[in-house]
């Protein structure tokens, strides 16, 4: 499926002195692939390059065949995507803004209905579906975000840790959407911390760190455990300095 | 009260820094006018008794108790999470009132033109109110069907419910209050009056629209972050996205003019709006509910000067005026609307 392919060559992004994606380069056509990396790698920043929130400042992305800096408007429609800060309107509720998404992505009266109510059910959000979203709990408001970036059937999803919030069973339901989705052809990429999810969910990962790729590999492919290689190039900081953090208090 | 004696030291250190700094100088077009109303009538030797019905409802309006909430300051999740009881936390409410500038101006206004009476009544109030927009809070959160905003309708087409949220947010902004304000006072006036002024009409229509104004400069204003990020998602081009904005204002716009003089009160807003954008598109204005709006002090005076000379205008002219406006309006729209979209970081 041409179209849910994702394309990148030396993108760059620069913030004053810091560059926070430094000549990245890769392509993803089908699959689950995870975004690995410590907290500052430049993780979220790729992924708002890749959804059109950011410009780049070198480099060149495209989704499908469209130029994600000159089409953006059709990359728009490929993608689905839940970012960093959920891109919520506090003064709509959940059912508003599935209806706000449908029609502004041309589904019709009978499409929202029912995708509406199957998005709701399989995320569990039948509760919440009349309440303003400023009133909203964070895993609600995760799952909204899930349910408008998968609501226009988008070729690719960009996602920004999907799992963080979830409850068991949300995530087990977001775990088995993925495989279905990319089963017919479309393409995931998600941030993710927890790697024992990583290695449940994605077929491949890429690692960053400051900025650069440091590794994109299939993870059957790898030369040893994930842990052992994020852990290579993070180091876990000790705990000495709190030792006053002790329940028999004096 | 250790506790609380923390909570306001905290506040009085947080309110003096906004103080220091330029963020506290932003201007609501309205206090303007009126601040140049009362500078007129002094500078003429004469006191300012055109401005005292408007300052009196300013003073009204300031009784709101989130126009002037230091209390505001700490973030709602984080007070919370506090170990204070409730009535700590309500006592802490009515003493942080306290630290407001805005309140302690008004007061001293009040008794420097009033009497002390007055003023330790106004004073009353705002307790009061205070003690009403806690209670209402909670009654929205424990029966969702009290809450008004449900009540607004939906729009046909694709931007409907980019402009029902839109009309939401100017719902929850003080300067449309004002303005159903004025708009309930000139229909009074017309209905009430034995024989009322024409002339009043226009001018009644530009002060409804200057009270709106503000907000024009700011239209994203309730929205920085999480909002802006899902307009920006949506595949929708800049002029879209802007003309649902300005759908919602003018549509509450049309509805508080349309008993004074629609064709001025028109004029007036699409002016206002084709002004406003460039404040609204390269200026972040960040606005808080259940406040003033704040702008820009230059483009206040912009927008004022437009209010009422176009107004005025198009009461002589008839409709070139308001074609002039709407014209201006609309490049307006295209143009920042481009604007947007290159705006992209």
């Amino acid at each position: 499926m041409q179209n849910a392919t994702i394309y990148c060559r030396d993108l760059t992004k620069r913030f004053g002195n810091l560059i926070a994606v430094d000549r990245i380069s890769f392509e993803l056509a089908g699959g689950i692939c995870a975004l690995l990396g410590p907290n500052g790698a430049g993780k979220s920043t790729l992924l708002k390059l890749l959804t059109g929130l950011l410009r780049p400042d070198e480099g060149t992305i495209r989704i499908g065949s469209a130029d994600v800096s000159q089409h953006w408007v059709d990359a728009k429609r490929m993608i689905g995507v839940v970012p960093e800060d959920l891109g919520l309107l506090d003064s709509l509720t959940i059912k508003e803004h599935l209806e706000l998404s449908g029609r502004v992505y041309g589904l019709d009266k009978d499409q929202i209905r029912y995708r509406t109510e199957s998005l709701v059910q399989t995320l569990g959000l039948r509760e919440a579906l009349n309440t303003f979203l400023n009133k909203c709990s964070h895993g609600t408001r995760k799952k909204t975000a899930l349910a408008l970036a998968l609501l226009h059937n988008p070729y690719v999803l960009l996602l920004d840790e999907p799992f963080e919030g979830a409850d068991p069973v949300s995530a087990k339901a977001i775990q088995h959407l993925f495989t279905s989705m990319s089963q017919r052809g479309a393409t995931i990429f998600f941030v993710a911390h927890s790697l024992s999810l990583v290695t449940q969910v994605a077929s491949q990962a890429i690692m960053m760190h400051r900025g650069r790729l440091v590794w994109h590999s299939p993870l059957s492919a790898l030369s040893r455990p994930l842990g052992d290689m994020y852990f290579d190039l993070v180091e876990a900081p000790g705990v000495e300095a709190l030792h006053w953090l002790d329940c028999s208090r004096s | 009260m250790a506790r609380l004696f923390a909570i306001l030291k905290f506040i009085r250190l947080a309110v003096s820094r906004e103080l220091k700094t330029f963020e506290s100088i932003k201007f609501n077009n309205f206090f303007l006018f009126v601040a140049l109303m009362v500078y007129a009538s002094l500078k003429s030797g004469l006191e300012p008794q055109s401005a005292e019905p408007l300052l009196m409802l300013l003073g009204l309006l300031v009784l709101f108790p989130i126009s002037s909430d230091p209390l505001a300051k700490i973030p709602p999740s984080r007070l919370s999470l506090w170990p204070i009881g409730g009535r700590e936390r309500i006592l802490l409410r009515i003493v942080s009132l306290g630290l407001s500038p805005v309140v302690w101006i008004t007061v001293l206004l009040m008794w420097r033109k009033a009497g002390l009476t007055q003023a330790l009544t106004f004073l009353a109030l705002a307790v009061i109110v205070q003690c009403l927009v806690v209670l209402a809070n909670r009654l929205a959160i424990r029966g969702p069907r009290y809450n008004v905003m449900h009540y607004v309708p939906p729009f046909p087409g694709i931007l409907g419910e980019l402009i029902r949220n839109s009309l939401r947010e100017m719902l929850t902004i003080l300067d449309t209050y004002l303005a159903a304000l004025f708009s309930v006072g000139g229909i009074a006036y017309r209905l009430l009056s034995p024989r009322p002024n024409a002339t009043a009409f226009p001018v009644l229509s530009a002060l409804v629209a200057l009270a709106l104004s503000t907000y024009a400069q700011s239209l994203f204003g309730l929205e920085f972050g999480s909002g802006i990020t899902r307009y920006r998602l949506l595949p929708l081009r800049g002029w879209q996205i802007l003309l649902a904005k300005d759908i919602a204002f003018l549509s509450v716009l049309t509805v508080l003019v349309a008993p004074l003089d629609l064709g001025a009160g028109l004029t007036s807003g699409v002016a206002a709006l084709a002004l406003g954008h460039r404040s609204t598109i390269f200026s972040r204005l960040e606005q808080r509910r259940w406040r003033f709006a704040t702008g820009r002090v230059f483009m206040g005076v912009v927008q004022m000067a437009a209010c009422f000379g176009l107004a005025l205008g198009e009461r002589s002219t008839g409709p070139a005026m308001l074609v002039f406006a709407a014209s201006a309006w609309v490049g307006s729209l295209l143009w920042y609307g481009r604007a947007w979209e290159r705006k992209n970081d």
